[in-house]
């Protein structure tokens, strides 16, 4: 059992205004078993035309709406206060959509020798640990759109491959697996982790590091691939360049 | 009943249909005068309208000419460039001006595009045909569209041509005069599609005394501000 | 009918003048080309229509409640009836759309049909499309046109008069408007190959042409904004654009043909999508297969209309038969449309066919095979000779909150090479129109 303080900042600057700005957020923690907002919130800048709540597919809270008028910059921030167990999720009827390869997820026969038979969680664990041994972590190696196939070819990739490599090896063996989006302690990017289906739970494994996820993991998103996850979507009218700068802090509060 | 509503980019379409559609009829109009003056004429005497409508192809003698002028979809003066960019503003608002009236510009650019592709002179037929369906797009705008905005910004485009090619064709001030008092009516129904200081440097440029069309710095200057006029 | 063929320049002519064309991309580069019309029409008998009709209306209802349980109960999976995985696995299920409730409950509003007609005079379905089907336009524009050209051949034809596929659009979308807003067609824009269809259909309905870019939401409802930033509310959206690019925060995030935050409206029950979101999962061609089960299982009733006997490798009988007859067989790979895809075993080499049969045994839930269809041949108009070609018809079901209707026409396509049975207008073939017949 652990209580978080957590900070989300995000600032883009466009080299010219833009208007109608429709956005997507996925900033908030989810709040479910083993894991509990205790306060939230979240405040924009520019303040924008509508702001809407709501919870995804998978239940992650999502923000959405519109700022219309001239900016040329869009922040915002979301902070509060977490509580999480670590215990796995309990989810007794998993959407069987865990179970086939996406686009991004894709098996392929190069990633064979990672396999490890047998099913359920032991056989997940050694895959993970299997993952993290055969792939570098090289930040800027991979983009958003590289599939698991091709971060496992060049064996390299952040933290969002090392997940996709995972689910991947999992789907073929059998295994249900998601990506998982969220904080971790400390400062600096989101992280991304891979939770697989074992009698009737979802177990958080971290592919980048080895090692299962413990309490020190707050979950932001779920999803198929990181595409269902996305922290941050935005449109707007006007040929401008931009340049976002994010930072999460997440601090571990103790009892006085 | 059709809601009111016109979008940014049909809006856009109806203003550059009104001034594609006015330019081909006028053009039309002008080419005929200048074919005239290729028969026993000197270059001087129709050079003036290569130079006024802004053609800067060059062709190898009298014949090519009088074909590409109307059927060299690569010159952006001929006729048929100017009905191929009439005929992509109409696509985009079928359902507000209707079928029939998309009909006209459709059967014209066809008509160009079969004889551009025979390698055909123009004809006086062909020609006539063209002025014709121009005649009938504008009767059936009158005739099928009942909504005022459409008709305006249409008649917007229509006015804004028509001044910017009579002063290039240096037309007597009476003529301007009439067409710019029709786009201050149009001004006063739907002030917002256009930027008022522009109106008011337009008004002061629009006056008998300085009316000066072989005056390159003012026709250029009237140019710039109708070119300015409309903010769609 | 003799007329009408004498006067076939004239329709040409007329089709033209109304800028009926369709948009193909050679090499990159976009060309609008005549669709080619046929005068011959394709003539449907009244009581062949009234089977077809029924068949029509009953498969496009069990389609429909089809796509709500797997939104919602997923009874028919739970009772062994689809195997899961043929849900779960297809390209067109969108978890996204679990628990929403469509108007009507309906999510295929306009479904076009395939079917062909055998020698023997029994039709068959070929494929159900149910996402954004297209080519209505043409044959009504077309007896717009014939009518006038040749009236003397529909004194002496009693035909179904088929001009009213416009108010049967109109009253489907305000069947299923919500909050009063106004109705728009939303096109991907100028240089879709459909894009005469858009415009047209606008035109006839009264419904407004929209282009990406006029449409906002703003707290869950959808706007079409004016030239001066005046909004009026969307009720309802037949839109030409496809699920995967029609709102880029929900999906595809570089589409640029969307509306921002649509999903989101239509979730919440503020805006009709015509057609709904996620239809794809019953327009797949793996699904196909389950129809006739469908009809059964939601309306207890047997179907009027077959499938073209079809066997997917997925099942072991069907496998083993796959393989031993693959020379004889059509072959379709289900993730494809358009004609793409689809290879007839007789065409292939012995190589290739060695080939094909090793995808399938690797990926056995990616193919689908048919028995070739002895097809009854139409005559078209080669020059002023008769000639008989593949031809197949698209008929149009219009699912409203108020019915289900079937439109008194359909497209007629046909193949102009008398090689090829692929009758795609995509590639390269002609249209007729479709008479039913009145006596």
């Amino acid at each position: 059992m652990a209580r978080f303080l957590f900070t989300y900042r995000s600032e883009t600057r466009f080299s010219v205004p833009v208007t109608g700005h429709s956005f997507l957020l996925r900033v908030l923690p989810l709040s479910d078993g083993p894991q509990q907002l205790e306060q939230a919130s979240l405040s924009l800048e520019p303040g924008p035309d509508s702001l809407c709540g709501d919870v995804d597919k998978w239940g992650a809270e999502i923000s959405y709406g519109i700022a219309s008028g001239p900016h040329d910059h869009f922040s915002y921030v979301s902070s509060g206060i977490v509580e999480t167990s670590g215990e796995p999720r309990l989810d007794p009827h998993p959407s069987p959509v865990f179970r086939v390869p996406t686009a991004l997820t894709g098996f392929c026969e190069e990633m064979r020798g990672l396999c490890v038979e047998g099913g359920g969680l032991e056989a997940a664990k050694a895959m993970m640990v299997k993952v993290s041994g055969a792939v570098a972590y090289v930040p800027g190696s991979t983009g958003v759109a590289t599939s698991a196939a091709e971060a496992f070819h060049q064996r390299k990739g952040v933290c969002q491959d090392f997940s996709h490599i995972l689910i991947a090896l999992c789907r073929e063996c059998g295994i249900p697996a998601r990506y998982v989006c969220g904080f971790v302690t400390g400062e600096g990017e989101t992280h991304a982790w891979t939770e697989v289906w074992h009698e009737g739970s979802w177990y958080g494994l971290d592919a980048t590091s080895g090692l299962p996820c413990d309490d020190t993991y707050i979950a932001v998103a779920f999803g198929r691939d990181a595409a269902d996850c996305s922290v941050s979507r935005g449109v707007f009218t006007g040929s401008a360049l931009q340049r976002t700068e994010t930072k999460v802090t997440v601090e571990e509060l103790f009892e006085k | 009943m059709k809601q009111t509503i016109i979008s940014p980019a049909k809006a856009n379409s109806m203003y550059w249909l009104g001034r594609y559609t006015e330019r081909i009829y006028l053009q039309l109009h002008l080419l005929r005068k200048c074919f005239d003056k290729m028969i026993d004429g000197k270059p001087e005497d129709y050079n003036g309208y290569l130079s006024s409508i802004g053609n800067t192809f060059t062709y190898a003698d009298l014949e090519q000419e009088r074909y590409a002028l109307v059927h060299d979809k690569y010159n952006p003066v001929s006729i048929l460039s100017c009905i191929e960019r009439a005929n992509d503003n109409a696509l985009i608002i079928r359902d507000e001006i209707t079928s029939p009236t998309l009909g006209y510009i459709q059967m014209s650019m066809e008509t160009l595009r079969r004889a551009a592709a025979d390698g055909e002179q123009p004809t006086v037929d062909e020609l006539q045909d063209l002025t014709d369906w121009m005649l009938a797009f504008w009767g059936s705008i009158e005739e099928r569209v009942y909504d005022d905005r459409v008709k305006t910004l249409l008649k917007i485009g229509k006015l804004v041509e028509h001044i910017d090619m009579n002063i290039r064709f240096a037309y007597k001030f009476y003529r301007i005069e009439e067409a710019f008092a029709s786009l201050v009516t149009c001004f006063q129904k739907e002030p917002r599609a256009f930027n008022a200081d522009a109106m008011d440097a337009l008004r002061e440029a629009i006056d008998e005394k300085s009316y000066d069309p072989k005056d390159p710095v003012y026709v250029n200057k009237v140019q710039i501000l109708l070119g300015n006029l409309v903010t769609l | 009918m003799q007329s009408l063929i004498e006067n076939r320049d004239s329709v040409n002519r007329w089709l033209e003048r109304y800028g009926v064309r369709f948009g193909v991309y050679k090499g990159g580069v976009f060309n609008e080309q005549l669709f080619p019309f046929d005068s011959i029409p394709r003539i449907i008998a009244r009581e062949d229509w009234q089977m077809l009709e029924k068949g029509l209306v009953q498969r496009v209802k069990a389609l429909n409640a089809f796509l709500w349980d797997i939104y919602h109960e997923k009874n028919i999976i739970k009772d062994g009836v689809v195997p899961e995985e043929f849900v779960y696995s297809s390209k067109g299920y969108m978890p996204e759309c679990e628990g929403i409730d469509p108007e009507g409950r309906i999510y295929s509003h306009i479904s076009g049909i395939d079917l062909v007609e055998g020698k023997d005079g029994s039709w068959f379905i070929l494929e159900d499309n149910l996402r954004i089907p297209s080519g209505a336009s043409y044959p009504m524009i077309a007896r717009e046109i014939t009518r006038k050209v040749s009236p003397v051949t529909f004194i002496d034809n009693h035909v179904a008069d088929n001009r009213d596929y416009a108010v049967l659009l109109k009253e489907m979308m305000d069947s299923v408007n919500k909050g009063r807003g106004i109705n728009v067609i939303l096109t991907p824009g100028r240089y879709n190959s459909a894009f005469f269809e858009h415009s047209y259909l606008a035109e006839k309905t009264g419904a407004v042409l929209a282009f990406p870019g006029d449409m906002t939401v703003e707290d869950d409802i959808v706007w079409y904004t004016g030239l001066f930033k005046e909004k009026i509310r969307v009720g309802a959206i037949y839109r030409r654009v496809s699920d995967e690019y029609l709102d880029p925060m929900a999906f595809e995030a570089s589409s640029l043909l969307g509306v921002p935050n649509l999903f989101q409206a239509y979730r919440k029950g503020n805006v009709a999508v015509i057609n709904g979101f996620g239809n794809g999962v019953a327009d797949d061609k793996g699904i196909y297969y389950f129809v006739p089960k469908m009809v059964r299982y939601y309306l207890h009733e047997e179907p009027i209309l077959h499938n073209a006997p079809t066997y997917l490798p997925y099942f072991k009988e069907d496998y083993d038969y796959i393989l031993a007859n693959i020379g004889k067989l059509v072959i379709k790979d289900v993730s494809e449309a358009g004609g793409y895809g689809v290879v007839f075993g007789r065409d292939l080499s012995p190589e290739k066919l060695e080939e094909l049969k090793t995808l399938i045994v690797e990926q056995p839930r990616r193919w689908i095979a048919q028995e070739v269809i002895d097809f009854k041949d139409l005559e078209i108009l080669e020059g002023m000779e008769k000639v008989e070609r593949k031809a197949d018809l698209r008929a149009f079901v219009v699912s409203g909150a108020d019915g289900v209707k079937v439109w008194k026409s359909g497209l007629t396509r046909f193949s102009r090479n008398p090689d090829s049975f692929v009758v795609n207008s995509s590639q390269g073939g002609g249209f007729k129109d479709t008479w039913v017949m009145e006596d």
